[in-house]
């Protein structure tokens, strides 16, 4: 074989090279936190927090807040949705999914690159995304099967990946969001660049939140893998008693796992009780650098990801 | 008595930095010159040296077989050169907090030594290059970096028979290619023009 192919002799990379890298390396990795909840540090404006209306992420006067109003049970699980202008909209606590997601408007390699983003966004709640571009500034408008938390993570995703992946191709445009709530939030950079997925990613992306699953002693009510560009997932769990499902088993998923969504697009976590409403959810984007916790009022002691915006939430029922 | 690597990997996935760190010094060197056979150039080599470690980290919470930990590392290095710009995008900003290189002084023959490896790297990489893709990583590290079947197996995560396979046809295509064997490397754009593709 060695007739064939004559690789040349191992050898010492620079002098000093390995010995500088090593202390890189070392340095790089203190940086990076033991099993931390890769909270964004930053949520844009036109997110909140749920948990009624006490919780919001802090945000100044006249942002947006997201409430999840009424208890956890059956029927009074809504969402309130107050604008900047103080416009209120209801909204229920969960949606259908689309059966397609129609594109329209823009160039056609804008087309062509969000129905590939939105291909690796199934099954979703947006029902339609138009296109209205004005140069580079290139605006989004979403219209949704039912205003709902998934939603928000959503259009979130996509824009993000749209204004990623047009970059990547030398395309530096500026996107906004129109959601019929937030109307002309524009996504901001990310605190990381993130990679597209890889082969093997998606697959990696299942097993781990599945170990994490098995290590917390709970299962999925649903685990969904999605590919806007990178890794997003969502998982929701169901549980008759909320309270101390969120206390005990929630907090040792999330635990379990760790930093393993550190380097996904984003993640959506939700628990739904027994008779199918949300009743918390936590989602983060990291390409965007925002997202969103909340819970209903009752069970807002009990959420696994804690806050420092907002009054202190009542006791939680199974504390 | 030196820990094993595995011991040293049991104790990074449980977050020792020095355990890792002694893992980097028994194994960089290595990593480092399957990474220039693949690329060609002392200065990425190094750049990926340091992704394939760094990613190693990230991914620490891996299980490991016993005495498995290079062949691990040189499938994540695999991986690596694989979707280099992918993976330069991902530790971009690990990489901008590198000091930036000191001017070495050009000892005696080191600098005609580093260019000669380079040549000698293009020409394997031109030979390789006349290989698929999944034929050229299993000879750069059974023939490169001499790794047995098993091991190699592990780095890309084939079974062992795969492995034995691609290298034999491999070997089978650069014998077919090589200049003194009266074959020559089809031109596929020319044949196809000349319909005999």
């Amino acid at each position: 074989m060695t007739d064939h192919i004559s690789f040349p002799p191992l050898h010492d990379p620079a002098p000093g090279e390995l010995e500088k890298r090593k202390q890189h390396l070392l340095s790089e990795i203190e940086q990076r936190p033991e099993r931390r909840l890769p909270l964004p540090a930053a949520p844009r404006l036109r997110v909140a927090a749920l948990a009624g209306a006490a919780i919001a992420v802090a945000a100044g006067a006249g942002a947006l807040s997201i409430a999840l109003g009424g208890a956890s049970s059956a029927k009074a699980a809504s969402l309130l949705v107050r604008t900047a202008s103080g416009k209120t909209i209801s909204v229920p606590a969960s949606s259908p999914t689309a059966a397609t997601t129609e594109v329209v408007g823009g160039t056609p390699s804008e087309q062509e690159l969000m129905r590939d983003i939105v291909a690796g966004m199934q099954p979703s709640v947006i029902e339609k995304i138009a296109i209205v571009d004005s140069g580079n500034d290139v605006a989004l408008h979403f219209t949704f099967t039912g205003q709902s938390p998934e939603a928000f993570w959503e259009d979130s995703l996509v824009a993000a990946a749209f204004r990623d992946r047009a970059q990547a191709a030398g395309e530096d445009l500026s996107v906004t969001i129109y959601d019929g709530v937030a109307f002309g939030a524009a996504p901001p950079p990310g605190l990381t660049s993130l990679p597209p997925a890889q082969p093997g990613d998606a697959a990696a992306a299942r097993q781990a939140f599945e170990d994490a699953a098995a290590e917390a002693g709970v299962s999925f009510e649903s685990l969904t893998i999605y590919e806007p560009d990178g890794i997003a997932v969502a998982a929701t769990f169901t549980s008759d008693d909320p309270a101390p499902f969120l206390v005990h088993q929630m907090r040792s998923f999330l635990a379990a796992l760790g930093t393993d969504t550190g380097d996904f697009d984003g993640t959506y976590i939700s628990l739904v009780d027994g008779s199918g409403q949300t009743v918390w959810e936590a989602w983060w984007n990291r390409r965007a650098a925002e997202g969103s916790v909340g819970s209903t009022p009752d069970l807002a002691g009990c959420s696994p990801v804690t806050h420092s915006w907002g009054a202190a939430p009542p006791a939680c029922p199974a504390s | 008595m030196a820990a094993s690597d595995d011991e040293l990997w049991a104790r990074s996935r449980a977050g020792d930095r020095e355990a890792f760190g002694t893992l980097y010094d028994r194994h960089a060197r290595l990593i480092y010159n399957y990474c220039f056979r693949r690329v060609g150039s002392r200065e990425t080599a190094q750049d990926l040296l340091s992704m394939v470690f760094l990613e190693a980290w990230r991914r620490r919470d891996k299980r490991l077989e016993a005495d498995k930990v290079l062949p691990w590392l040189y499938g994540i290095a695999t991986n690596v050169v694989r979707h280099q710009h992918r993976s330069e995008r991902r530790f971009a900003a690990a990489l901008s907090r590198l000091p930036a290189a000191e001017r070495q002084p050009d000892f005696a023959g080191t600098a005609d030594e580093h260019l000669d490896y380079e040549r000698q790297a293009r020409e394997a990489l031109s030979r390789l290059a006349m290989l698929p893709r999944r034929e050229q990583d299993v000879v750069a590290l059974c023939v490169g970096m001499e790794l047995s079947y098993e091991d190699a197996a592990v780095a890309l995560g084939l079974p062992i028979g795969t492995v034995r396979s691609r290298l034999s046809r491999a070997r089978a295509r650069l014998l077919e290619l090589d200049p003194g064997s009266g074959h020559k490397q089809v031109d596929r754009t020319n044949a196809q023009e000349a319909g005999q593709l």
